[in-house]
């Protein structure tokens, strides 16, 4: 044991590195989390997006203990177990002596799951999600603890036991339940079968995450994260000298001092780390903001494509039909033009021909057409201004952060500086009178 | 084995190590540049598809609007010849034209009800919407491809090795200040 002392508050410092690792880690999630703006469905863009809606599908699974409608379920089952260990030690004055210890887990027996892709809607739309690769915080719907005598116990697990079983299995099931509110943050792409978005997982996205809790609980779980890891950390680098220490016979009591130096070090090291997070994390959130900006454009671009093109199309269609309907009403009039009796054409012969031809071009076709350019106006609209209320949101979590202590500190060095937000100009503030010619 | 030579052996390993961290983001970074030109590529994918699809469809649009307009046309020809003859031989003859045109409208109609002008009309507005999201969502990939990369060159210590090699921010996506206003909509 005394060879190994060197090492092991080398140990500890590496394993206090890596939960500082972790714990910047979490921080730069919550940080993702907290100035990412929501997205509505029908405002996605391809990049990093946070959703907020209810998982829905046609054909939702159904899961294997609690029997409901979901989209995703993880189940397991557990048996205790308990075995007595006699073993013979040597005590301290050198003679053999035997003890017994009771030792008691759980096994996991059995587990499965099954994961679809489902749609996550709001009040604006649907969008596909595909959660393969995705972090999934689902809810807990089934927990129950039952010896062998419940139907229970074997109707849901394996048949048999194993080793030292004490006959009582536990069995917890989690699932994302259909019309579930989720909070989800991941990267958005083209979808390969219709010209929409979807969510899916991307190795080279910084977060993909579908969770049932609220965004402020996320943002909190990564809060308790951070701090929990970097004061572990600071525990194992600390633990690793005393325990030096301890081997070596030297009373830690007196070396105080010297751990609380480790520990200063220690300190020193997590907020350098946090620094370099926070640097990297403004600089990412800059270039956000001007994605933002040029996702409006983009919108602003298919406005000023699509809608001349549209509206022209549209009088294409009522110009024709309106010829169509002119020249239709008078072969309708001239087929009752000669009454009984009189000389002139007869075209009652022909009237129910006339008729059936009326009756495939009913009066308002046309309507169809400009229905859908109305529908298209409304929806490119909704584009731009769903575009401008994200760019805006972006843009104020980046100037807060300009703002706030400790990262108005930071900020100088990457030279960022804030960003103007959007408004509407003076005359696009006054009501808009709606006015139909004579 | 002198501590000497360990304490050599362990930096010569450190230095490898870092060399290839370093080289690990050079390649990342240009992994990252491509994919900003490779996302302008598919842009330029669906600028053709549309300077190639658009035209057409207008044109198979027009024509059998044409066709439409034109059947209806000798039905209203023949009409009005079959009014104004006098004499009964020319009356049958153009009563019997009037038939012809009437019937061959008829059959339009009846045997192709789905490809009525409106409908074509409608499929072309719905292709055009179609075609423009096609080419909105590929300028939002290059977006984010610019994004990353951008992002990337910036972060520490990714900035040093992407000042020391030439790496340059790549531009966005942007709109001419005179597309950015509302076309008027104008019947």
């Amino acid at each position: 044991m005394s060879d190994f002392a060197p090492f092991i508050p080398w140990i500890g410092l590496v394993l206090g590195a890596l939960c500082i690792f972790g714990s910047l880690r979490s921080g730069k999630r919550k940080r993702l989390v907290d100035d990412t703006p929501t997205s509505k469905t029908t405002g996605v863009f391809i990049g990093l997006v946070e959703l907020k809606g209810t998982a829905e599908t046609g054909q939702p699974l159904m899961s294997f203990l609690a029997e409901r409608k979901c989209a995703h379920y993880s189940w397991s089952v557990e048996e205790h177990w308990r075995r007595t260990v006699t073993e013979t030690y040597t005590d301290k004055d050198g003679r053999t002596r035997t003890r017994t210890r009771v030792e008691t887990g759980w096994t996991t027996v059995a587990n499965g799951g099954e994961t679809i892709p489902f749609y996550l809607k709001d009040d604006l739309g649907a969008i596909l999600v595909r959660p393969d690769g995705a972090e999934i915080e689902a809810q807990q719907i089934f927990a129950r603890t039952c010896g062998a005598g419940d139907p229970l116990y074997y109707a849901k697990g394996p048949p048999g036991a194993i080793m030292n079983s004490t006959f009582t299995r536990r069995f917890t099931e989690t699932a994302i339940p259909l019309h579930a509110p989720l909070y989800v943050m991941g990267q958005s792409r083209e979808r390969k079968d219709v010209v929409a978005p979807e969510i899916a997982h991307d190795k080279a996205a910084p977060m993909f995450l579908i969770s049932v809790c609220t965004e402020e609980q996320v943002s909190r779980g990564f809060a308790w994260a951070y701090w929990l890891w970097g004061f572990f950390g600071m525990a194992l680098a600390i633990a690793g000298f005393v325990i030096r220490d301890a081997e070596s016979g030297f009373d830690p009591g007196a070396r105080l001092l010297g751990y609380v130096l480790i520990g200063s070090g220690f300190i020193l090291a997590w907020m350098l780390g946090w620094a370099w997070m926070v640097f990297n994390s403004l600089v990412g959130l800059r270039q956000r903001v001007r994605q933002a900006w040029a996702t409006l454009d983009v919108q602003l671009k298919r406005r000023h494509d699509l809608i001349p093109n549209l509206v022209e199309t549209v009088k294409g269609l009522r110009d024709h039909e309106s010829n169509l309907q002119t020249e239709l009403a008078e072969l309708r009039s001239q087929a009752a033009a000669t009454p009984p009796g009189a000389a002139g054409p007869d075209f009652h012969g022909l009237a129910k021909v006339t008729i059936g031809i009326a009756e495939r071009y009913p009066e308002l076709r046309a309507q169809e057409s400009f229905l859908e350019l109305q529908r298209e106006l409304v929806n490119t609209e909704q584009r731009i201004a769903l575009a401008r209320g994200y760019f805006n949101e972006i843009a104020t979590f980046y100037n807060m952060r300009l703002e706030i202590i400790p990262d108005r500190f930071i900020a100088p060095i990457a030279r960022l500086q804030p960003q103007t937000l959007l408004a509407a100009t003076d005359f696009e503030r006054a009501p808009v009178e709606v006015q139909f010619a004579e | 084995m002198t501590p000497l030579l360990i304490v050599l052996g362990i930096l010569l390993g450190l230095a490898l190590l870092v060399v290839l961290w370093l080289v690990g983001i050079y390649n990342g970074l240009v992994r990252l540049r491509q994919a900003v030109k490779n996302a302008w590529a598919q842009i330029d994918v669906q600028l053709k598809r549309r300077h190639d699809l658009i035209p057409n469809l207008v044109n198979t649009v027009k024509g059998y609007a044409a066709h439409e307009k034109d059947t209806f046309e000798r039905v209203v020809n023949a009409r009005a010849k079959a009014t104004s003859a006098t004499l009964p031989a020319d009356k049958i003859k153009a009563e019997g034209e009037l038939t012809a045109a009437l019937g061959k409208l008829l059959m339009v109609a009846e045997a192709y009800p789905e490809l009525k002008a409106n409908t074509n009309f409608l499929q072309l507005q719905g292709e055009l919407t179609s075609t423009e999201d096609r080419i909105a969502l590929s300028r939002q990939t290059y977006n984010d491809a610019v994004t990353r990369y951008n992002t990337d060159i910036q972060v520490f210590p990714n900035v040093v090795v992407a000042g020391m090699m030439g790496f340059k921010e790549e531009p966005l996506f942007e709109t001419p200040a005179e597309q950015r206003e509302a076309p008027q909509v104008q019947f």
